[in-house]
């Protein structure tokens, strides 16, 4: 049976995002649920499904299915624990409409939580532990490569060597990232960031600096999605199109190992939703590293091949440009809670809630998730209006 | 991790080719990283062991495939051949590690990681032989060795160019693939045929 409405988002809840060690992610899911429904005016008696994305890896505290128990939910007809590494949070979305649309639910949360910081640890330091030593991530760690950062680094190098960029590139991306940032009470990183502060950081793995990598927080984001008139004062924010990519790209000459092919993504996105990249008010994407939002830009077709770092220069990607990326400040100066994050920030955008960083009439946004090694790629095309 | 637990490793996770005092450790990485030598790799291992670079192939159209691949991608075969490579490549990517994880890596300056993509069409990761400040860069070409991670041998690469500076001591015990080692094809740009070999291992 179709649903009343066409199915839409239309509750939001964040839990504070924390720099410090503390909360389980269970704990930070149920209060981020509690929040979304609260936002939305319903209560857990409304909701019929539950869709959990939790961290990658075996970790004994990681989220699953568990929660609606746990949580408190009552008798429900959708509940999964969807994996597609980073790209969960976006494919959850598309997951719970699609459920809708099928009648197979009528109002899913979609949720994430995580607590890498841990007492006595800095989050590098749990990454750096994980891994096992089994299979090729063994091998790469018995190389050296521990933790992420060395990884993107690698990817990096590469996409400097294809595109003829530099470290000027990444410091822009940071420096625009950080801008947006300050507009942003729920950003953990706030102070003011220039080239100067940007080249005065950290190295962390060349060419990436501290100030090229996500901050982790610990924190939840949860989603409402509903086919039903919902009570909340937000407006519904519609999601118009979405599309993945899953490129099989191999590591052996002579094709590229480290990025390539997902733009698929974005272009059945668009086809569905009939619009065209011009129609795009925010574009907020998945940006574990500074690296990557130069990468997707390019790969999404929203600047011309090897021109992301020019781009980026000229300011159109920071407050007031006409290319506004990441304006919440990313999960480079915002919080780093995978695909919530840039989800996120797009459903404030389009409610028109951005304060300080709101694009104004902001009513179209991409939204784009990534997983693995960029390997995976899920997309949304949201907006104020319905589909046509 | 203490010298007598790492006395204590099983003489059968030791490299045959071992120098005589593997206690002295690894370069880079403490024991504590040794990959699983009897795991989804251990065809590359037990190759590494006895010096060879083994990686596997499709055995019905001999693509290249990737280190965990089931299936191959080009014809669809499940026989996976593991064989002997050249031990030869350049540098496809390359980065210059600064973090350095207290208990994991032993030393106490950056070091390299470089992704070589060999003359066989295969991309791997590793570091070098031994410790060296500079990254060198892409396109570079390399030789392959092995280090000895906590008794388990694993590739690593020997800048092989005009820079004296960077070249392997030809001394270290850790580096059994000198270029100088007769049965090894030198070969470049090209990938040697295919050799059947007592080496190979079938999965």
């Amino acid at each position: 049976m179709a649903p009343p409405l066409e199915p839409a988002v239309v509750g939001l809840g964040l839990t504070s995002m924390s720099l410090s060690a503390g909360g389980v992610p269970v704990d930070l899911a149920i209060e981020a649920v509690a929040s979304a429904l609260a936002d939305a005016g319903l209560t857990a008696r409304d909701v019929d499904g539950l869709l959990v994305n939790s961290s990658q890896g075996v970790r004994p505290d990681r989220l699953g299915v568990a929660l609606a128990r746990q949580g408190g939910l009552g008798d429900l007809r959708l509940l999964e624990h969807v994996e597609i590494k980073g790209a969960t949070a976006v494919a959850m979305i598309q997951r719970a409409v699609l459920a809708i649309r099928a009648g197979l639910a009528s109002t899913v949360v979609c949720v994430f939580a995580d607590a890498p910081l841990r007492a006595g640890g800095t989050s590098g330091s749990t990454y750096a532990h994980s891994g096992g030593n089994d299979g090729a991530r063994g091998l790469e760690r018995a190389s050296g490569v521990l933790g992420s950062v060395p990884t993107y680094a690698l990817l990096a190098s590469r996409y400097f060597a294809v595109s003829g960029g530099d470290p000027e590139d990444l410091c822009a991306v940071a420096v625009s990232t950080r801008a947006w940032a300050l507009g942003n009470p729920d950003a953990v990183v706030r102070k003011p960031l220039d080239a100067e502060g940007y080249f005065a950081s950290r190295m962390i793995s060349t060419p990436l600096r501290v100030l090229d990598c996500a901050r982790p927080v610990n924190g939840a984001v949860a989603l409402v999605v509903s086919g039903a008139a919902t009570p909340g004062p937000a407006p519904r924010i519609h999601v118009r199109g979405m599309g993945q990519a899953h490129p099989m790209r191999r590591r052996r000459a002579p094709g590229e190992s480290w990025f390539g092919g997902g733009r698929a993504a974005v272009d059945g996105a668009l086809a569905m939703a009939g619009l065209t990249r011009a129609d795009l008010d925010v574009i907020e994407l998945y940006d574990p590293f500074s690296v990557v939002t130069l990468l997707l830009l390019e790969e999404y077709g929203l600047v011309e091949p090897g021109q992301a770092g020019k781009v980026v220069r000229s300011g159109a990607t920071a407050p007031g440009g006409d290319l506004p990326v990441n304006t919440g400040g990313g999960q480079l100066s915002g919080f780093y809670l995978q695909g919530m994050t840039p989800l996120a920030e797009a459903v404030v955008q389009l409610r028109g809630a951005g304060g300080a960083r709101q694009v104004p009439g902001a009513s179209t946004a991409l939204v784009g998730g990534i997983g693995g090694r960029v390997d995976h790629h899920a997309c949304l095309i949201l907006d104020l209006e319905p589909s046509r | 991790m203490n010298p007598s637990t790492d006395a204590a490793l099983p003489a059968a996770l030791a490299a045959p080719d071992a120098p005589d005092a593997p206690d002295a450790g690894d370069w880079l990485v403490d024991a504590a990283l040794a990959p699983l030598a009897g795991g989804s790799l251990a065809p590359l291992y037990a190759g590494a062991a006895a010096g060879e670079l083994t990686l596997p192939f499709c055995a019905a159209c001999g693509l290249a495939l990737e280190l965990e691949q089931r299936a191959c991608d080009g014809c669809g075969a499940t026989d996976i051949r593991w064989r002997p490579v050249e031990r030869a490549g350049t540098v496809h990517a390359v980065t210059l590690v600064h973090r350095r994880e207290p208990g994991l890596v032993r030393v106490t300056e950056p070091y390299p990681v470089l992704d070589v993509e060999l003359t066989s069409g295969h991309r791997l990761i590793m570091t070098t032989l031994t410790a060296t400040g500079s990254a060198p860069a892409i396109g570079r070409p390399v030789t392959v060795g092995f280090r000895i991670v906590g008794g388990v041998a694993v590739p690593a690469a020997a800048l092989s160019t005009s820079e004296p500076s960077e070249l392997p001591d030809p001394s270290d015990p850790s580096e059994p693939s000198d270029a100088a080692t007769p049965d090894s094809p030198r070969a470049t740009g090209t990938a040697p045929a295919p050799v059947p070999s007592e080496t190979e291992v079938s999965q």
